[in-house]
């Protein structure tokens, strides 16, 4: 590898740089995988697990209703919101344009609904017998 | 997340596999789309039964391929540019001797371990080297690429942007180590033309 500048005195300030790029790089990225791993090691990977608490602004309809094996239209009930043209809109989207001054609130009544109808759906089996 | 992430992640639960392909094509073409995080977000979405694993992989390399080759090309015509105005002038020879002896190293590294070098390094490529050592180099970082990163999406499911995190972390790591080997190697050659230098002085 050939050296850019020719000086001396600015090659040992281009080192310098390229050092204290390096180590702030390394450190910062090494530590943040780290905590990552901890992360994934102490909340026990558990393949293809649902949790309401992981429902996201970005997800839609649809697409919470199958990965949580529920009916959309069941959802769009819930939420008070018309199923008509919101199949690919966010639940961010659905709230600006439904509920324009309440931050936040699609996500919350996604994730009581879909608790709601998961408990539902536990509870139906051992009401049978 | 931000906004951006946030709309190509909407649009992939939407869209698909041709959302997917266009994510790539754009974000190998060098505009800011999050495409690490996609290809983890397509593996998780794969596992949930939402895309097809096999289709969407594929579809996905043709569009991070295309995207890349169009980089390639940019870099191509305005390679000639800079280097009309610039061949004159030694840095620029310099770099460009460098990137051309380490080049297929630089662009099977920036596919999937130092992934925000990748747009800079086809710019570079595009100005020297030759298009069909590029293609086989790229087919095979951008493959490494979307089955490791779609493949601990799929495996990891719900956990996905845990993961996504971590190999966003790891990038940045392997970025900081990489500016330290080359300030290490620059450092070494720099004491050894000087060591050489003095011995001669003595003489």
């Amino acid at each position: 590898m050939e050296i850019p500048p020719s000086d001396p005195r600015n090659l040992r300030r281009f080192i310098f740089a390229l050092v204290s790029i390096g180590v702030l790089l390394s450190v910062f990225f090494g530590f943040s995988a780290v905590r990552s791993i901890v992360r994934v090691a102490t909340t026990g990977l558990e393949k293809g697990t649902t949790d309401s608490d992981a429902i996201r602004g970005w997800m839609t309809v649809p697409y919470i209703a199958r990965v949580f094996e529920l009916s959309a239209d069941d959802l769009y009930a819930d939420i008070g919101v018309p199923s008509s043209e919101s199949d690919k809109k966010s639940l961010l989207s659905l709230n600006k344009a439904f509920f324009p001054g309440k931050h936040g609130y699609i996500v919350g009544k996604v994730k009581e609904a879909v608790r709601r109808r998961l408990e539902q759906r536990t509870q139906l089996p051992k009401e049978k017998p | 997340m931000s906004a951006i992430t946030d709309f190509f992640l909407t649009s992939l639960s939407a869209y698909g596999t041709p959302l997917f392909t266009l994510a790539l094509f754009l974000g190998a073409a060098g505009f800011p789309v999050p495409a690490s995080l996609l290809v983890v977000a397509a593996g998780a979405f794969a596992r949930q039964g939402l895309l097809d694993p096999a289709l969407t992989a594929l579809f996905g390399l043709l569009g991070a391929v295309a995207g890349d080759s169009v980089s390639f090309a940019f870099g191509r015509w305005g390679g000639a540019l800079i280097s009309r105005r610039f061949d004159s002038q030694s840095a620029w020879v310099k770099t460009r001797t460098v990137f051309d002896r380490n080049s297929r190293l630089a662009v099977f590294l920036t596919r999937f371990l130092i992934t925000p070098a990748a747009f800079p390094v086809n710019l570079m490529a595009g100005v020297g080297c030759k298009y069909f050592r590029f293609f086989f180099t790229i087919l095979l970082g951008q493959s490494i690429w979307i089955v490791v990163y779609g493949g601990l999406g799929y495996l990891f499911g719900s956990q996905w942007e845990l993961i996504s995190q971590f190999l966003s972390d790891l990038g940045g790591f392997a970025l900081g180590i990489a500016t330290l080997a080359i300030a290490v190697i620059i450092s070494h050659r720099f004491f050894a033309r000087k060591n050489a230098h003095e011995g001669n002085q003595q003489r």
